[in-house]
Parts: structure tokens; sequence; C-alpha cells
């Protein structure tokens, strides 16, 4: 293995790894635009400049291979000089527009800049303006601010695989554009809004939302599939104004899909339910007079879905599922969407065994379902219909709803703590971003309402699960951090 | 010898008379106006362009110098071609203001502006909450 020596300290580096990901992996920090660990290196914004042994002049270092007794130095005069030199060349043409621009806040060329240059231009002529245009469904392009990296580019590329996006143009005149007719309109086309280092593409539902500093962001999961990529969510007055990915390695990587991002609508649908009628207590006194029935959706968390076996347990009462499936498993670099579109199918399957159907001739049911877009299915209207007794706790109002003695409203995904297993068995944490309508209790309340026993919160309901299911064995909230942990006997 | 302080009696009796002659300081107020002086801090209010636009573009740079956190804006694309975004609702809460003049130093666009207006007077509280019409419109 070669031995660099990184700003004065021996380092050793793998075979084949670039000046760039050695300072990366060693935490020197080396400001760059257009490299992203998760794209091949392109080598054209030139902002990774450093001072290398083997050359007299200053160096690409995403670019620049390690060789053994190379010296690497990524600050000081000379290497601070060269980044300027370089923002100035990238602001000549940038409008700086960064009041009204959505990326202000956490736009790289905008910390750079306010990192290296001094705010002087020795430009004097017009700059370039260039188009400002809808490239698809949810992509906008400011092609002014654009710095012409082509990360977006190479996404569409090598990771979306359908090359919608491409150059157009030449010297400082080059911009990023779609072919006509053909919008950039992929499963995972909003990751190049993520990957744009400057404001130049821009979510058309995240367009004016929010000044990024003044929203709160929470580290929690998707649950618009098994694959639980792990997000972040940016609220802002109790709205949801956007989700991101964050990198995980063992889930999604970098990237996330468009569905899953901007599932979030019904969080504050009209529909939404938010009124009451019974109590859990009621639903129990029910449910102990025998032939109850219980309908769980795969969208429940593993604290709700071990609170429902104790229910069951207690009731003996058989238990039926509710699952979504849609399309086919999809492949996006080291992003799988998943056909299944609940979070936590894997954990109800460890706990139930094999998922049973709604159960029929009940004399009373009880349906909890998460399922944003399921609307009583047809056997569970069946069943419904056939019961004397109907307790159900559901997002949106419908035909169920109406008929149900009890109704207990659910909070959806963002609104509460909880876990979910993945398909791949990994335990990952979702946690409340938003506050539930007022009068909306999390479901993990109620249910231990219901069950009679001291009221814990998630985590405390997860730790006395953990004791009980061997898949959850060892874990708890703390163990699970932000990156999830692997389930036992996974 | 005991010190009676003569001296200092009769500078201020000297100063009293000096007053009952000179200058007023008080104002029969409200038959005289008050005039404040040149950059004195009150009410706010948005200025327009030459075509009677808004000159706010919605950068929510005023919200963000703040420090009593009373603007509140909603921001929305622009019906012009000149500019990307305006605010479709503009909200300052005058009783929660500090009349720092912040707001009006963090603009870019030399949009919103304190007034001389100093006078606080409302029946409600709502009535206080000036919305984008009632800013424009000063
Ligand atoms: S891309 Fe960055 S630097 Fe350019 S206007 Fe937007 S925030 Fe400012
Ligand atoms: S649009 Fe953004 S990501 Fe694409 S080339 Fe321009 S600056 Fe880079
Ligand atoms: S004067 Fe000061 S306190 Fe009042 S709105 Fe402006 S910045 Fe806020
Ligand atoms: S700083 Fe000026 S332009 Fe920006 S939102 Fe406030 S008033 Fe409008």
């Amino acid at each position: 293995m070669p031995k660099i020596k990184l700003n004065g300290k021996e380092v050793e580096v793998a075979p084949g790894k670039t000046v760039l990901q050695a300072c990366v992996d060693n935490g020197a920090f080396v400001p760059h635009y257009c490299w992203h660990p998760g794209l091949s290196p392109a080598g054209n914004c030139r902002m990774c400049l450093v001072k290398v042994s083997n050359s007299r002049k200053l160096e690409a270092s995403c670019m620049y291979p390690c060789s053994d007794n190379l010296e690497v130095t990524t600050e000081g005069p000379e290497v601070a000089k060269g980044r300027q030199d370089v923002l100035e060349f990238m602001l000549i043409n940038h409008p700086l527009d960064c009041p009204i621009c959505d990326k202000a806040g956490e736009c790289d060329l905008q910390d750079y800049t306010y990192a290296y240059r001094g705010g002087v231009s020795r430009f004097r002529d017009k700059k370039v303006i260039k188009h400002t245009k809808d490239l698809g469904p949810n992509v906008r392009i400011w092609g002014s601010r654009c710095i012409a990296c082509t990360r977006c580019v190479r996404f569409c590329e090598e990771v979306a695989g359908t090359g919608e996006l491409c150059l157009v143009n030449r010297g400082d005149h080059s911009v990023v554009d779609v072919f006509p007719t053909i919008p950039i309109d992929n499963p995972v086309s909003l990751n190049v809004v993520d990957l744009c280092p400057v404001g130049a593409l821009i979510d058309r539902n995240f367009l004016y939302q929010a000044r990024v500093w003044f929203a709160r962001e929470t580290e929690s999961v998707c649950a618009s599939c098994a694959r639980g990529c792990n997000v972040k969510i940016t609220a802002l007055d109790n709205r949801i104004k956007r989700m991101v990915p964050r990198v995980n390695a063992d889930v999604n990587t970098w990237w996330m899909c468009d569905e899953g991002r901007l599932n979030t609508r019904y969080l504050a649908d009209d529909r939404r339910l938010t009124a009451s009628k019974g109590s859990a207590r009621d639903l129990d006194a029910a449910a102990r007079k025998g032939n109850f029935g219980i309908v769980l959706s795969t969208y429940q968390t593993i604290e709700e879905m071990w609170l429902v076996k104790r229910l069951a347990e207690a009731w003996k009462a058989p238990v039926g599922f509710l699952t979504l499936t849609r399309g086919e498993r999809k492949k996006f670099g080291g992003l799988v969407i998943e056909p299944d579109k609940t979070p936590n199918r894997r954990f109800a399957e460890k706990l139930f065994g094999e998922l049973k159907p709604v159960p029929a001739g009940c004399k009373g049911l009880f349906v909890l379902n998460g399922i944003p877009e399921l609307e009583g299915p047809p056997e569970l209207m069946a069943a419904a219909n056939g019961a004397e007794f109907l307790a159900v706790s559901d997002l949106r109002k419908g035909p169920l709803v109406e008929k149900a003695q009890v109704v207990l409203p659910a909070c959806a995904w963002a609104e509460k703590d909880g876990t979910f297993m993945n398909v791949d068995g990994r335990v990952q944490r979702i946690r409340k971003a938003i506050e539930p309508p007022a009068a909306v209790r999390a479901e993990v309340a109620w249910l231990q309402e219901a069950l009679g026993t001291e009221p814990l919160s998630a985590e405390g309901v997860f730790l006395q699960a953990a004791k009980e299911v061997p898949a959850l064995a060892g874990l708890d909230y703390g163990k699970l951090g932000n990156q999830g942990a692997a389930s036992n006997g996974h | 010898m005991t010190n009676y302080n003569i001296g200092s009696l009769f500078k201020g009796m000297f100063r009293t008379f000096q007053h009952l002659v000179g200058k007023k300081a008080t104002l029969e107020y409200p038959e005289e106006k008050y005039i404040p002086r040149k950059g004195y801090r009150g009410e706010h209010r948005l200025k327009k362009d030459e075509q009677g636009r808004m000159k706010c573009v919605a950068c929510f740079m005023c919200a963000t110098a703040c420090p009593a956190e009373c603007i509140r804006i909603v921001a929305g694309p622009s019906p012009w071609p000149d500019r990307d975004k305006i605010p479709v609702s503009f909200e300052i809460d005058l009783l929660k203001c500090i009349y720092c003049g912040m707001c009006e130093e963090a603009c870019p666009c030399d949009a919103i502006e304190l007034t001389p207006t100093f006078t606080q007077i409302a029946t409600t509280r709502e009535e206080k909450i000036y919305d984008l019409q009632k800013l424009m419109n000063r």
C-alpha cells in the first residue's frame, strides 16, 4: 500500500486511490464541486487544487493518483491563492443572486466564496445570461447559476441510466439542458437537485417554500417502500417542505427515489382524520366479548406491531394483514426501489410468521391502517360489513371510518417516533419531524391504554420488545443511532 | 465660618430664569405636530419602484436580520419577467418590533423603510400586524 505524507503526517492509502479520496478519508478538508463519491471523477471544476511534491504547479487532487512518498499540502498561501483564482473564474458569469436562490445557506459556491475570496471581482464586461426553464416535471434550471460541474449529467448517465441531461454550448456559454421533447423524468430525477453544488437545479416542489436556515431538519427514514432510505426531513411551520437523502452505505448509498421524496402530501390532506370517537378502553371492552379479529397494516412501526401482538394474545384474536405491493424491483446504482410499498413487512413476518389475510366472519373487528393510499380493499370491506362492532385507526376519512363505532385517528410516520425493519432486516429509527394534528395521539399511547399497561414512550416499548423478540435482541435506540443496525439472525 | 453655598443658589436661580424665557422643550401635543428628527425609526413601509410595483423580492433577509422575529413572509413566483420571486404575503407585527432598523439595513433591494410615523394607535392587537397592502400603501 502506498504511503503518502498528508500535510506532514504519514498516512497509508489503498492502492488506486486518488489524492482527494485520501484527503477525504483522512479528514483533510479539500473544497470541490465536480467530484462526488458516488460518481466517476471528472476533474473539470479545478476547485480541489492541492500542492504535491511531484509537480511544480498545483494539481487537481480528484484526478491525481497516490504514489509512494508523495507529499501533499492542502493548506497554505499558494493553495489558497489557487482556490481564489478558480473562484474568480467561476464567479465571472455567476449572478450571485443568493438572496433569492433556494440553495443559499447550503450552497458550496457560497461557502467557498465566503471562505476563500475577499469579495472582489475584476470582471468588467457583461455577464452571460443563460436559460431559466423547467427541465422536467420536478426539476427546474437556473442556467446562469450553473458552474458546469457535470455532476447532474454524470448522475443521469451512470446512476439513473437515462442520460436526459447534457451540457450544451461551449466556453462560458456552456449550460445544462435536455433534448427537445425529452424532459428529465426518471424515478430518481430529483437526486440531481441534491447533487448540484449550486442553486442551478431546483426541486420545483420546494421552490420558494423555505429559506433553509429557518427550517428544522430531522433525521428519519423514508416509509414509502421496504428499502427504508435514510432521509432528512426539512420542516417549517409544522409542514414538511422536502426530504433529502442521508448517506447510508448499507441501505441507499447517496440516493433516494422521487416517489418517496414527494410522498408527503397526504399529511396535510383535507380528508385527514383528526377527530376520535370512543376510546381505546371501549375497544378493549368490546374485544373481550370474544370472536374478535384484528387487521394490521405493515405500515405500523415495530413498537406498534409488538403492542398489537400482545393485544391479540389478550383478546385471543386472529391477526390479518394489509399490505401494498406495486411495480417491480428497480436498481439505480446503490439504490434498490422495492415493490413492497410498506416499510415494515419484514418485521411483521418475523413477529407473526407468514402474513395471513383479513380474518372473515368475526363479530368484532379492529383495523389499524397506516397505509396512506390504501382505502378499504374489498375483502376488508366485506369483513367490516359482516362485523357488529368496528374500531378503526386510519389516516384519512373513508367508508370504513364512517361505519366504525370507535375511531382512533392515526399518526403519519413523520409525526411519531418508532422503528422499522427494512427488507434486509435492518432496524432503523424514524423520528418525529412535525406535530400531528391537535387531538391526534401516537398509536403507542392508546395501544398501551387498550392493554391497560403503564404508558411508556416508543423507546420504552422498544426496550420491552427487544427483551422478548429474538430478532431485536440486544438492540436499543442508542445502538440504532442514525444509521440503524442489522437485526439478529440477519 | 459656616459655608451657606450662596453661590450655588444663585446659579440655580439663574438656570430657572433662563428656561422661563428661553426655547421651550415641551410641545402642545396634539395641537402642535411633532416632527421627528431625520432618520427617526418609526413604523415600516414597503417601497415601490417607478412602475408602482413592490420592490421587495421576498428574499427574507429582513426576516433573517430581525432580532425580534416579527417579520413573516410567504414567497411565490413573480408575474413580471424582470424578477423571479415576490412576497405573496408580508406581515410585520409592530407590537413585537423593537424599531431597531436592522430590516432596512439588511434589505438588498432598498424595499423596506422605517418611516417617521411614531404613533401607536390601535384598539386590537391584530390592527398592529401590518400586511402587504397596508405596508405598500403607506
Ligand atoms: S448558487 Fe449559491 S452562490 Fe449562486 S446564487 Fe445560489 S446560493 Fe448564491
Ligand atoms: S446544473 Fe448543477 S450539477 Fe449540473 S453541471 Fe450545472 S452546477 Fe453542476
Ligand atoms: S425594526 Fe428591527 S425589530 Fe422591527 S421589524 Fe425591523 S428588524 Fe425587526
Ligand atoms: S429584505 Fe427587502 S427584499 Fe428582502 S424580503 Fe425583506 S423587504 Fe423584501
